[in-house]
């Protein structure tokens, strides 16, 4: 049986072309490729050159800019600064023994007398040698020196009596508080006191006072 | 179809051999970029404040403060003043002085541990002297209180003779004055 002559014609009509999913494929990934190697591009080329221009521009400023302030000036402020800095560390760590002979005036028992005194800015203690009429008299100034709070610790380091005077001579050391010997203690301590005498050391007490033996640690004057 | 994968093999080689490590070197030279601007950034106001700091300490006045800054805490050693100034005071507080002797071999430099701080040198004298205690309490004390910085590090007062209530002592004292290195 024939076909009819329109299914015929329909058949041997070549197909319509259409794009296929190679030809998809391909644009694709020459796209992919195209893309990728212009960001490389744009990169390496654009971006980057770029930046480093940004960056010699900004070295050529900060070089600029230190220049504003000349060396020679640099150094002088640098040596300003320093001598500041230095010179409050100093003053703030300086000792200043001369306090301790008016907190000395101060608190020295009226019946002992100091005869020697050495100082250690080191250790930050003082020693003191001196005489008193009696063990009384010395126990007395030991616990006026124990009773101090700018005293840290004392320790009696000799002690030996005169058989023929009855004086007795002591040696003690005395390791004081650091603001003791600091300039701040001028206006928290010493100067709040007023010493009745400015000669604790060397002044016959035992030999001039008599008849004084007792109660005198309340008593802030020495001869 | 051939040609699509070579495209496709061309763009991972070019990602993986041309562009991921471009994209490196630019992230370190963005970071570099970003330091350089936070850097100026911070170092503009510095810069400034030292220049007002410059203005400041230039004129008349600021030379006297750095004339007197000097006096008292000298740039580099000046072992002569020093004696010249030390044996003063001996004098002005009226001790009789024995000797004094520098030790030039205790002289040191201390170092700061701030950032700019010069070190400081010291210059260390004995000086023995006798006198009274008036005299030593005012000696110490214009040694405390002397324009050139100078500190009494040790002293040493004993009695004159063994004859009891006589107001006459002999004494050392180490004394160091301070200076800072040029």
């Amino acid at each position: 049986m024939a076909l009819p002559s329109k299914v015929v014609d329909q058949l041997s009509r070549a197909p319509a072309r259409t794009p296929g999913w190679s030809s998809r494929v391909l644009l694709f990934s020459a796209t992919f490729f195209i893309l990728s190697f212009g960001i490389y591009l744009g990169i390496q080329f654009g971006y980057k050159p770029y930046l480093e221009n940004q960056i010699a521009g900004l070295e050529k400023e900060i070089a600029d800019f230190s220049k504003q302030v000349p060396e020679r000036d640099q150094d002088e402020l640098i040596s300003f600064y320093s001598q500041l800095d230095n010179l409050s560390t100093l003053l703030k760590k300086q000792s200043m023994p001369s306090k301790s002979f008016s907190w000395l005036e101060e608190n020295t028992n009226v019946n002992v007398q100091l005869v020697s005194f050495v100082f250690n800015g080191t250790n930050k203690t003082m020693t003191l040698g001196g005489q008193a009429r009696s063990i009384v008299n010395l126990g007395e100034q030991l616990n006026r020196f124990k009773s101090q709070s700018l005293v840290k610790s004392s320790q009696l380091t000799q002690l030996s009596l005169d058989q023929k005077s009855g004086v007795w001579t002591f040696s003690i050391t005395l390791t004081m508080t650091p603001s003791f010997f600091a300039s701040a203690m001028t206006s928290e301590t010493i100067e709040a006191s007023e010493p009745t005498t400015d000669l604790p050391i060397g002044t016959p007490a035992s030999t001039t006072v008599p008849g004084v033996a007792t109660s005198s640690t309340t008593s802030t004057s020495a001869q | 179809m051939a040609f699509a994968l070579v495209f496709i093999l061309g763009s991972f080689v070019v990602y993986f051999e041309l562009t991921q490590p471009a994209y490196e070197n630019l992230q370190k030279t963005i970071g570099e970029r970003n330091g350089y601007n936070k850097f100026l950034a911070e170092q503009k106001p510095a810069v400034n404040n030292v220049l007002k700091l410059i203005d400041n300490y230039t004129g008349d006045s600021a030379g006297n403060l750095r004339n007197a800054l000097s006096a008292t805490l000298p740039l580099g050693p000046d072992l002569s003043s020093s004696l010249v100034q030390l044996e003063g005071l001996v004098r002005l507080s009226g001790l009789s002085l024995q000797n004094i002797t520098p030790e030039v071999n205790r002289s040191a430099l201390i170092p700061s541990t701030k950032p700019l701080v010069k070190p400081v040198g010291t210059l260390t004298f004995r000086v023995a002297f006798t006198g009274s205690y008036n005299q030593v309490k005012d000696f110490f004390s214009r040694i405390e209180n002397n324009v050139l910085l100078m500190e009494i590090r040790s002293a040493n007062l004993q009695p004159l003779g063994a004859k009891a209530g006589v107001d006459l002592f002999t004494g050392t004292a180490e004394v160091v004055s301070y200076y800072q290195q040029m």
